[in-house]
């Protein structure tokens, strides 16, 4: 490929330039500042365009750094030959930034845009990046230093852009990196690393799982061993407990002998006690309830004694009782009859009593007599009356309404008397009035036309004569009209008055109504009414009172009626009660007594026959007193008799009794007896206790039959030891166990503290288990990884090292044409690198002078280039890259530019002269000056 | 009479190698609630007694829950015998740790502990490498009786030395008058003749805990005539959840879409797992290198259908390396490289070579 001409538009100082160009070398000497570089550069821009285009550096920064000094269209065209086909880029730049841009490639043999290279051509035509391009073809001022990029190295290899995984290595490698770098075990941020950290923590606390483990069965052994110990302390106590319970069961024996020679004393004592009580009695012992029985029988006879000698007669109950024998001597009355006979004759008292309470006196009867005869045709009842009474109140009271409702009336009709005799006056008075009024009206009106005539005329003669006098004058006459005018007015107003003074008057005058009462029509009116409902009221009262009164022949004034009723209803009630009294009276008297006072008479003279019968009750009282009385001696007597009687026997009884008993009886046979109660009692009390005794006794030796079979055997063992003793050890034994089990409750804490530690190791080792298996996983990812990265770089090594001789080879000779019989020794890599050897070791070239850096990199990157393009060869843009070289070095540099110029088409930029190519110049198509 | 034989409960059990935090946590509870549900079931069923052959708790390191609520369970239900057999697990831990010894609980020591009632006796040791010939010298049962000894171990026909599990020989128990050996130690439930008209059973234990122990698990039920010495055996699936490995052959598949459709119709099939149930579903067959597979993305699909669901991963990468012979890239001369390292396995290879290539082709990088 080449380039054929270039039109700079405007591109930083070159303005309107235009350069054609040969195949081969292109010298290019110009002084400094002249745009070399910048036409290098626009070159470079017209292929690739521009770059750091982010940066605001404004060196850096190409598309500022070039932009047109003139203004103008930023841009140009270069036309170049590729392919067999000549075409021309046109590009166009915006000042600031790509938006304006445009870029348009031409095929120049029809002059028509092509888009044949795609949107980057650059690109299509080189195959490689602008990067790339720098470091190959294009040589920078200053810059003849090189790297491989993955383009270098694809378009090295030759492989096509679809499978370029050549150029995809380093972003493989850098990936594969990221990977192994995140998980790595060798940094502390990689994640084995930390899986490492954690597992190593893990295992650390859980390193003492073994010791806890230890711990825990020694807590458990210990636990163990303080349960046998605290069972042997147990055994022991048990032993001693044991000791104890048959020193206790030795004590028992003992005390169950002693208990038993303890009941059998008391039990002889008992028997003894009986004994000596049974001897009280000589023959037999009388039972509890027979001794009882006779002891109440003694008492009984006591008390029937003492109950006669309490019924005897003195010498008064002695005479009284002869005395009332004799009186019922025949027969005795029967109680029942007197008691009928007192009721009787207390009735008939109580009747004659009350009937004289309620007889009527002499002045009370003829009262009777003669209420009777007036009340013959009926007796009114006290309502009757009473709405008589109020019948003829309201009568009056409508009297004297009436009487007020008349006067009312007459004053009304007074009054209308002298409203007429006014209205009279009224009309004289007006009249008159009538007469002044005209009187006025006509004297206004001549004042009114006095008064505008001379109001007029004065007017005229002032204006006239112009004299004032005239003025006043015409004042004086509007004066006078005015005073007409009001005149006038006065009048109307009057007439006015008048007019309805005279309506009144003309209806008090028309009489209207029956009064001729102006205003109190509708009073009259309705005093007439309630005069005449009044009277009508009064009337009908009167008439009804009139009737009453009739009835009972009775008459009365007006102004007596009331008193008149007064008395009317007293009558009526005294009637009725002397009527009612008389009534009762009556029949209080006319019941029938007679047969009672018969047998009352006939039931005393049977026993007081010289009783007068005047006081029948007070005898019949005696009569049923002295029966009371003789059977109350009566009855005393007898029982005396009875008493005296039974308590004989009772005694008789009492002391065959005692006899029977062999006892002799005694004086007191009640003492005695008692005695003998006593006794007995007694020995059933000695008798049952020492049967209870005996129970006892009889019960206890069933009970403890064993042991007392062995008390019977013989003596008891002795103790070893004394219960103190005893008592002693089991309490320390019982310390000793307290004191063990307090251990144990230790030691199973303790154990419970080591089982939680144990828990948390357990979850600790499960998450340990977890880790390493996670660790495994990652470390194979790992191990895979980083595997791949190493055989992957040795494929790539091997992949490069196909192309390796070719380019040491095309170095080499390059750089022998730079420096010939230069005897350093040269190593390239598969990245590609040089490096030197010296004094046994490869050295970094980067360490030389700068003159050889720059023939090692110009050597290095036609070496690349030539391995790049194997057939079509790019143009190659050198920007005086010789000026570090020495004069040996710069002319081995030219023959190096003359050879490169018979193969590529070279545009060489320079300031010196001395740096142009002599060295096979024959080989050169074209040199062109500036 | 009625019994109920079970073995390697293994209460207290982490349960975390193939479950984390939570789950691991509640699985452990279930295991225990297993437990209690078993002596519920007794109760209801009329069972007599409850055989324990071993391995109840998981380690010697009980926790209080575990320790309290067997000890618990066992107390309350004082109408059903416990007759317990420590296993190698947990040697005499829990009987050290318990308050006090229940009346309905009865242990084994290291020689013959023999109970009898109602014509049965349960006779029972603890068999170490040391005392198996002493064992089987002192066990003469009573032919009139139904005889069942418990044992813990591996049986075998023959006795074995060296070996840290107790060998529990046939050949020596044979012609004993054992109606029922009732052992523990294996997980699954197995059945076989001891002659001369006796059984051997393993019971498996209540609860698979790893996907090492799918199937069905639970207890066996006997029941005795005790006149006839005669037993029926019946096993009870027991557990609360099963656990599934189904496999599934993910040859062909290129995508991880395509694998879960597959694993799909393995999961759809008859006898598949429930909601209750774990599985793990392992990934087999060979797929190709540049083949896209997201083991996380299958769990996350089928995670909601089950309590637990994991994908394991045991495919083969499969790498053709003549198609790469002569390619002349740098991929090509990559996997030339890795193909000529001795020093990786062939499953090791086929990881570096998908990892380069994903990495050369810009793609996620899975390992």
């Amino acid at each position: 490929m080449i380039i054929r001409k270039c039109h700079v538009e405007n591109f930083g100082k070159l303005h309107q330039y235009d350069r054609t160009f040969s195949g081969g070398l292109n010298e290019i000497i110009a002084e400094n500042g002249s745009g070399k570089s910048t036409l290098a550069s626009f070159i470079l821009v017209m292929f690739y365009g521009f770059a750091n285009e982010r940066t605001r550096d404004e060196l850096k920064n190409e598309r500022r750094r070039f932009a047109p000094w003139q203004n103008g269209v930023y841009g140009g065209s270069v036309s170049f030959s590729c392919q067999d086909g000549n075409y021309r880029i046109e590009r166009t730049f915006g000042a600031k930034n790509g938006k304006t841009d445009t870029l348009q490639v031409y095929d120049e043999e029809t002059n028509l845009p092509t888009d044949r290279f795609g949107g980057v051509p650059s690109e299509q035509i080189f195959l490689i990046d602008r990067e790339s391009f720098e470091r190959t073809v294009f040589v920078a001022q200053e810059d003849c230093g090189t790297s491989v990029t993955a383009d270098i190295s694809a378009k090295i290899g030759n492989v096509s852009s679809e499978t370029a995984d050549m150029g995809r290595y380093e972003e493989a490698q850098k990936k594969l990196k990221e990977i192994s770098d995140r998980l790595t075990p060798d940094r502390k941020t990689g994640e084995i690393a930390r899986l490492d950290a954690k597992i190593a923590e893990l295992t650390s606390q859980t390193s003492s799982a073994a010791m806890y483990e230890a711990s825990a069965d020694a807590t458990a052994a210990a636990i163990r061993k303080l349960h046998q110990q605290k069972d042997q302390l147990i055994r022991q106590q048990d032993e001693v407990s044991t000791e104890m319970t048959r020193r206790n069961a030795r004590n028992d024996l003992k005390m169950v002998k002693i208990q038993a020679d303890t009941l059998r004393e008391g039990e002889k004592e008992a028997s003894l006690a009986a004994d000596r009580q049974r001897q009280y009695f000589p023959g037999r012992v009388p039972s509890q309830e027979e001794t009882e029985e006779k002891l109440e029988e003694a008492r009984q006879a006591g008390v029937l004694e003492q109950s006669a000698s309490n019924f005897a007669f003195d010498e008064k109950d002695t005479a009284e009782y002869r005395r009332l024998s004799d009186e019922f001597s025949e027969s005795e009355p029967d109680g029942e009859e007197i008691r009928s006979a007192l009721e009787h004759a207390g009735d008939i008292r109580l009747a004659r009593e009350k009937t004289s309470d309620i007889r009527l006196s002499p002045d009370e009867r003829e009262r009777l007599r003669r209420e009777e005869e007036e009340f013959s045709g009926g007796v009114p009842d006290a309502d009757t009356m009473e709405s008589l009474i109020r019948l003829w109140q309201e009568r009056n009271r409508l009297m004297n309404e009436r009487d007020r409702n008349r006067s009312r009336v007459r004053d009304l009709k007074d009054l209308a008397k002298e409203q007429a005799e006014a209205g009279e006056a009224r009309k004289k008075e007006r009249q008159s009035e009538e007469m002044r009024r005209v009187r006025s009206r006509r004297a206004g009106l001549m004042l009114t036309v006095i008064g505008i005539l001379l109001a007029a005329g004065s007017f005229l003669l002032n204006m006239l004569s112009g004299k004032t006098i005239f003025l006043v004058a015409a004042a004086a006459g509007l004066g006078l009209m005015l005073t007409g005018v009001v005149l006038r007015a006065h009048a109307g107003v009057r007439k006015e008055k008048a007019a309805s003074g005279d309506d009144a008057a003309h209806r008090a005058g028309q009489g209207g109504t029956a009064s001729g009462i102006i205003g109190h029509e509708e009073e009259y009116s309705r005093l007439l009414s309630d005069i005449r409902d009044e009277e009508e009221k009064i009337s009908e009262d009167d008439s009804h009172i009139s009737a009453f009164l009739s009835q009972l022949n009775r008459t009365a004034d007006e102004d007596r009626v009331l008193e008149t009723l007064y008395g009317i209803r007293s009558d009526a009630e005294d009637y009725r009660v002397l009527r009612e009294r008389d009534r009762a009276c009556r029949e209080a008297s006319g019941k029938d007594r007679r047969e009672e006072e018969e047998s009352i008479v006939a039931l005393i003279r049977k026993f007081v026959p010289e009783d007068d019968l005047t006081q029948p009750e007070q005898t019949l009282q005696k009569i049923s007193y002295d029966l009371t009385k003789y059977q109350t001696l009566k009855s005393r007597l007898l029982r005396r008799r009875e008493a005296e009687r039974s308590g004989k026997e009772k005694k008789e009884s009492v002391r065959s009794w005692l006899l029977s008993l062999g006892f002799e009886p005694g004086e007191d046979e009640e003492a005695q007896l008692m005695e003998i109660r006593d006794a007995a009692r007694n020995l059933a009390s000695l008798s049952a206790a020492q049967h209870v005794k005996q129970e006892a006794l009889r019960r206890y030796e069933e009970e403890h039959r064993e042991q007392l079979e062995k008390l019977k055997d013989g003596d008891l063992p002795g103790d070893s030891r004394t219960a103190e003793e005893l008592n002693s050890r089991f309490k320390e034994l019982k310390s000793g166990i307290e004191s063990v089990n307090e251990t144990i409750d230790s030691y199973v804490k303790q154990g419970e503290r080591i089982s939680a530690h144990l828990e948390e190791i357990s979850r600790a080792e499960e998450q340990l288990e977890t880790l390493q298996q996670r660790r495994e996983v990652l470390q194979h990812r790992y191990d895979i990884v980083t595997r791949t990265r190493k055989l992957l770089e040795q494929a790539r090594v091997t992949f490069s090292s196909r192309y390796m001789e070719p380019i040491k080879r095309a170095f080499d000779s390059y750089y022998e044409m730079m420096s010939p019989g230069d005897e350093k020794i040269y190593e390239l890599d598969a990245n590609l690198n040089i490096s030197v050897r010296e004094a046994g070791a490869l050295r970094n070239v980067g360490a030389m002078s700068e003159g050889y850096k720059d023939m090692i990199g110009l050597c290095r990157r036609m070496a690349m280039v030539d391995a790049m393009y194997q057939e079509e060869k790019p143009f190659l843009v050198f920007d005086d890259p010789f000026v570090s070289l020495d004069d040996e070095r710069l002319s081995g540099a030219m023959t190096f530019l003359g050879r490169l110029g018979g193969r590529y088409q070279i545009i060489y930029f320079t300031c010196q002269s001395n740096r142009i190519s002599r060295a096979g110049k024959e080989e050169t198509e074209h040199v062109s000056r500036d | 009479m009625k019994m109920i034989h079970c073995a390697d409960l293994h209460l207290d059990s982490r349960m975390n190698s193939n479950l984390t935090g939570e789950k691991a946590k509640e699985r452990k509870t279930e295991l225990l609630g297993t437990f209690v549900r078993m002596v519920d079931f007794a109760s209801e069923h009329d069972v007599r007694a409850i055989l324990i052959a071993g391995d109840l708790f998981d380690t010697k390191r009980i926790s209080a829950l575990a320790r309290n609520t067997v000890y618990e369970t066992i107390t309350s239900h004082p109408g059903i015998l416990f007759f317990y057999l420590p296993g190698n697990h947990e040697e005499d831990a829990f009987l050290a740790s318990i308050p006090s010894m229940p009346e309905n609980l009865k242990t084994f020591g290291d020689s013959w502990t023999i109970y009898e009632g109602h014509n049965v006796t349960v006779a029972g040791a603890v068999m170490t490498g040391d005392n198996a010939g002493a064992l089987y010298a002192s066990l003469q049962e009573d032919p009139s009786r139904f005889n069942i000894v418990m044992l813990h171990g591996q049986i075998a026909d023959y006795p074995s030395s060296g070996s840290d599990t107790p060998v529990i020989a046939v050949s020596e128990l044979r012609d004993r008058n054992i109606s029922y050996l009732a052992l523990g130690h294996v997980h699954q439930h197995q059945e076989g003749k001891l002659p001369p008209s006796g059984i051997w059973c393993y019971p498996g234990c209540l609860e698979g805990r790893g996907f090492d122990e799918t199937g069905e698990h639970g207890f066996v039920l006997l029941d005795i005539d005790t006149k006839a010495l005669r037993v029926n055996t019946t096993f009870v699936p027991f557990a609360r959840r099963r656990l599934y490995a189904p496999e599934v052959d993910v040859t062909g598949c290129m995508s991880t879409l395509q694998m879960i459709d597959r694993a799909g119709k393995v999961l759809d099939s008859p006898g598949a797992p429930g909601p209750d149930d774990l599985v793990k579903l392992v990934l087999t067959g060979e797929v190709d290198i540049s083949c896209e597979k997201n083991p996380l993305l299958i769990d996350e699909h089928f995670a909601q259908d089950y309590y637990f669901f994991r994908t394991d991963d045991h495919t083969k990468l499969a790498v053709d390396y003549r198609d790469f012979a002569l390619d002349a890239s740098l991929k090509g001369e990559f996997v030339r490289t890795v193909q000529m390292d001795a020093t990786l396995t062939e499953k090791e290879k086929a990881e570096v070579i998908r990892c380069g290539i994903q990495a050369l082709s810009e793609e996620e990088i899975e390992v």
